[in-house]
C-alpha cells in the first residue's frame, strides 16, 4: 500500500476525504466503472472494508464499561456523544482471537437501519475508492456456510481488501464463541475504562 | 365527564381547522386545474369533507355534519367537470366561523387557554429539545463534580480561592434549580392524557363480548391521568389485552352469572391514578376469579415453581394458561408475558390479584415520564453502577460479622427481618465469594427487600436512563444504561430484577 495513510478520527474527516476522492475522478477503467467509497480498517494483518454509507464516524477507544452475561462479542456499552451504544468486537464477532487494545484501536460507528453500534478494530486504515465492479465473489470455500458476512473481495493490487456487509455482522450468530464464564472473578478494573 | 369531553372538543377543533386550511387549499387549486391533476384535488377535497363530517358526527354536532355532506355532494355532482368552487369556498368559511364558535362553549365561557394560542409540536422536534436538556443535566453533574472535588484544593488557602470556590457552589445551585425547572416543563410538553387511549377500550369490549355473547360494561374512572406519549402506545397495548381478557377470561356467560346472584351484565372498571411520579392503572372485573388450584395445576403443567406467597404471578410466566383449551381471541398463555415484559422494559410492572366468585384485578405501574431518575452510584469490584432511589430504603456500612448464613445464603436483621444479601460482585461476575466488608444498600419493593452489598457509595445522582441495545442480552437485574459526568456509561441496576434472582439462587441451591 502507499504511504502513511491520513489519520481518520472524526467524521467530518472521513468524510472530507471521502469527498476529495469523489471530486478527483479516478477513472481508468472506462466506461463500465462503478465506483463505491469504502472505510478499510485492519484486522490482525488484514484488510477489511464496510461501504462509507454505513460508517457515521471512526473514533478512539473510550472507556467500555463490561455488561454481565453480554454475549460473546459485545465487549460492553460506550458512550458515543450521549448515546450509550454496544461495542462489538469485531474480530471475536468474525471468529478471530479477542483484540487486545492499543493506542491504534478505533471503533467504526456503524449505523445501519435504526441500529447503531461501535465496531472495535485494531486500526482504521484508509477511505478508498473501489470499482465494484472489481469486487471478487468470496472464495466459496472460505467462507462459513450459510453466511452473509462478506459481499466480496477486492485486489488493490498490493493487497486485499475484504468487503464486509454491515447489516449481516451487526447480527451476532446463536453460539458464537464461548459466553464468559459466569462466576470466574475477573481481574481487578475489569471495566476497560481510562488508566488501563 | 365534561373534561373528557373539553379534551375532546380541542382536539376536533385543531384538527378541523388544520382540514379546513387543506381544504381551502385544494378548493383554490381546483380552479385552474385540468385532468389528473384536477382529480387528484377533488379526491384530497372529497376525503378531508368525508373526514370533517365523520369527526363532526361523532362529537355531535350535526349542523357541521351536515354542512359537510352537502358540501361534498357538490363536488360529487360535479363528477370531473365543472363545480361552482366559489360557493364551495363560501361554504367553507361558514363551515370555519362555526368551528369557531365551538371554542367559545355553549355557556359562553372562554375556551381554555389552550385553544387561544396552542401550537402542534412535532415529536420530532420535542424529542431532540428532550435530548440535549438531558445532555445539559450530564454536563451539570459533571461541574458538580468539578466543583466537589475542588473543595479540598481550597481548603486552609487564601480568602480569594476560597470565595470562587464558594461563588462556583453558589451559581451551580442556581443552575441545578433553573435547570430542574426546565426539565419538568420539557417532560411535561410529553405528557397527554390517558383519555385517548381509554377511548379504544369501549369498542374493543364492545366487540369481545359479542363475540363470547357475554354482557359487559366498561367503567373509565381517570381518564385525564397524564402519561409521557412514549409509554401511550404500550399503555394502549397493555390496557387493550387486559380488557380483551377480561371479556374473554373474566366474566363468566349471562345465564352463570344470574346463578350466582350477579347482575347478567359483567362490569370491567378501568381506573387510573397519580401516586408520586408514578401511573397506577388498575383493570378490574367482577367475574368467576381465578381459582388458586387451576393456577397451581397449570404452573405444574408448564414446570413453573408455584410460589404460594404470590400464587397469581406464575400466570404472567410464558406458557402458563388457566384454560385448558386455546380459542380464537387470545393467544393462550403468551400474552400476559409479554404484557409483563413491555410494562418492565419501560421501568414499570403488573401484579394480579384474585377472589374466587369475586373477580380478578390487574395492577399496572408506569412512571409518569421516563428518561430521568435519582440513582444512588455505588461502586462494587471497580465496576459502578446506579441504584434506582426510589427502591433504596437504607444503606448502611458492612463490617465482617454483621451477616448470617442461612442455608447456605447471606442474610442480615434488617428492621426485624431476615433480607438475603446479594453480592453485586458475584451477581455480575466480578467476584466469586461475597464481600466481607463494604457497604450495603437495601432496597425494598413491596414486602420484599434484598441488601446489595457493594465497596463504596460515591454519592446519589440523577441519572438519564438510556435504553440498553438488546444485542447486548438483557442481563438479569439490569434495567438500563446511562452516563456519569465523566463520560463512562455505567448500568443502571433494576431492583425487581434483582430480587427475583435471588429468589432463584437460593432455590437453585
Amino acid at each position: 500500500m502507499t504511504a502513511a495513510p491520513p489519520r481518520l478520527d472524526g467524521r467530518d474527516r472521513v468524510l472530507a476525504f471521502a469527498d476529495s476522492l469523489q471530486a478527483a475522478p479516478q477513472a481508468p477503467a472506462g466506461a463500465t466503472a462503478q465506483w463505491e467509497t469504502w472505510v478499510t480498517f485492519r484486522l490482525g494483518t488484514e484488510l477489511y472494508g464496510l461501504a462509507v454509507t454505513s460508517v457515521r464516524e471512526i473514533v478512539r477507544v473510550q472507556a467500555i464499561t463490561r455488561v454481565p452475561h453480554a454475549p460473546f462479542p459485545i465487549r460492553g456499552i460506550v458512550n458515543l456523544r450521549g448515546r450509550v451504544v454496544p461495542a462489538l468486537d469485531l474480530r471475536v464477532r468474525l471468529g478471530l482471537p479477542a483484540a487486545e487494545l492499543t493506542p491504534d484501536s478505533r471503533i467504526l460507528v456503524c449505523h445501519v437501519g435504526e441500529r447503531t453500534v461501535g465496531l472495535l478494530v485494531d486500526a482504521a486504515h484508509q477511505v478508498v475508492r473501489v470499482d465494484r465492479l472489481r469486487v471478487e465473489a468470496p472464495p466459496a470455500d472460505l467462507v462459513t456456510d450459510g453466511s452473509d458476512d462478506v459481499d466480496g473481495v477486492y485486489d488493490d493490487g498490493s493487497t486485499f481488501v475484504i468487503m464486509l456487509n454491515a447489516e449481516a455482522v451487526l447480527v451476532i450468530p446463536e453460539g458464537l464463541g464461548k459466553p464468559e464464564a459466569n462466576h470466574t472473578p475477573a481481574p481487578a478494573g475489569s471495566s476497560e475504562s481510562e488508566g488501563r | 365527564m365534561t373534561n373528557q369531553f373539553d379534551a375532546l372538543i380541542d382536539d376536533f377543533i385543531l384538527d378541523a381547522e388544520e382540514r379546513l386550511e387543506q381544504l381551502e387549499q385544494v378548493l383554490l387549486a381546483l380552479t385552474d386545474a385540468v385532468g389528473d391533476s384536477r382529480r387528484d384535488h377533488e379526491r384530497t377535497a372529497k376525503r378531508e369533507l368525508h373526514t370533517l363530517k365523520g369527526n363532526a358526527g361523532m362529537m355531535g354536532l350535526a349542523d357541521l355534519q351536515h354542512l359537510a355532506h352537502a358540501m361534498e355532494d357538490v363536488l360529487v355532482a360535479a363528477d370531473g367537470g365543472p363545480c361552482d368552487v366559489d360557493g364551495l369556498l363560501l361554504d367553507l368559511d361558514r363551515y370555519r366561523r362555526m368551528v369557531r364558535a365551538l371554542k367559545t362553549g355553549a355557556n359562553g365561557a372562554p375556551a381554555p387557554a389552550q385553544g387561544q394560542g396552542s401550537v402542534r409540536v412535532p415529536f420530532a422536534v420535542l424529542d431532540p429539545l428532550l435530548d440535549q436538556v438531558a445532555e445539559v443535566v450530564i454536563v451539570r453533574n459533571r461541574l458538580a463534580a468539578a466543583i466537589a472535588a475542588a473543595r479540598y484544593a481550597v481548603v486552609g488557602v487564601d480568602g480569594s480561592a476560597r470565595a470562587a470556590w464558594a461563588e462556583a457552589t453558589a451559581a451551580h445551585e442556581a443552575l441545578t434549580r433553573s435547570l430542574d425547572a426546565v426539565q419538568e416543563g420539557v417532560m411535561r410538553l410529553r405528557l397527554t392524557p390517558l383519555e385517548v387511549v381509554l377511548g379504544s377500550l369501549r369498542r374493543i369490549v364492545h366487540d369481545e363480548a359479542a363475540r363470547a355473547e357475554k354482557q359487559a360494561e366498561l367503567m373509565v374512572e381517570g381518564g385525564n391521568t397524564p402519561l409521557d406519549k412514549a409509554l401511550l402506545d404500550l399503555a394502549s397495548d397493555a390496557l387493550g389485552h387486559l380488557v380483551r381478557n377480561a371479556v374473554i377470561h373474566g366474566l363468566e356467560a349471562p345465564t352463570v352469572r344470574l346463578r350466582a346472584g350477579k347482575p347478567a351484565r359483567g362490569a370491567i372498571r378501568v381506573a387510573a391514578s397519580v401516586r408520586g411520579d408514578d401511573v397506577w392503572i388498575e383493570v378490574q372485573d367482577d367475574g368467576a376469579g381465578i381459582p388458586i388450584d387451576a393456577v397451581r395445576a397449570s404452573a405444574e403443567r408448564a414446570g413453573i415453581a408455584f410460589n404460594p406467597v404470590d400464587p397469581y404471578a406464575v400466570l404472567f410466566e410464558s406458557g402458563v394458561s388457566t384454560r385448558a383449551e386455546a380459542d380464537l381471541s387470545a393467544g393462550r398463555g403468551v400474552g400476559l408475558a409479554a404484557v409483563r415484559d413491555a410494562v418492565r422494559r419501560q421501568g414499570g410492572d403488573i401484579v394480579i390479584d384474585s377472589v374466587p366468585g369475586q373477580g380478578t384485578a390487574f395492577r399496572m405501574r408506569l412512571p409518569m415520564t421516563v428518561s430521568i431518575v435519582r440513582a444512588l452510584v455505588v461502586r462494587a469490584d471497580h465496576e459502578t453502577y446506579a441504584v434506582p432511589l426510589t427502591a433504596v430504603a437504607e444503606s448502611r456500612k458492612l463490617s465482617p460479622g454483621d451477616g448470617h448464613d442461612i442455608h447456605h445464603r447471606a442474610v442480615i436483621r434488617w428492621r426485624d427481618r431476615l433480607v438475603p444479601v446479594v453480592d453485586l460482585g458475584v451477581q455480575f461476575g466480578t467476584r466469586s465469594a461475597s464481600r466481607a466488608a463494604g457497604y450495603l444498600v437495601v432496597v425494598q419493593l413491596g414486602a420484599r427487600a434484598r441488601a446489595l452489598a457493594a465497596d463504596v457509595i460515591l454519592g446519589v445522582e440523577e441519572v438519564v436512563v438510556r435504553r440498553l441495545d438488546p444485542m447486548v442480552g438483557r442481563p438479569a437485574g439490569v434495567g438500563g444504561s446511562t452516563v456519569l459526568g465523566d463520560g463512562r456509561p455505567i448500568l443502571i441496576l433494576d431492583p425487581r430484577g434483582l430480587m427475583e434472582l435471588a429468589v432463584r439462587a437460593r432455590e437453585a441451591a
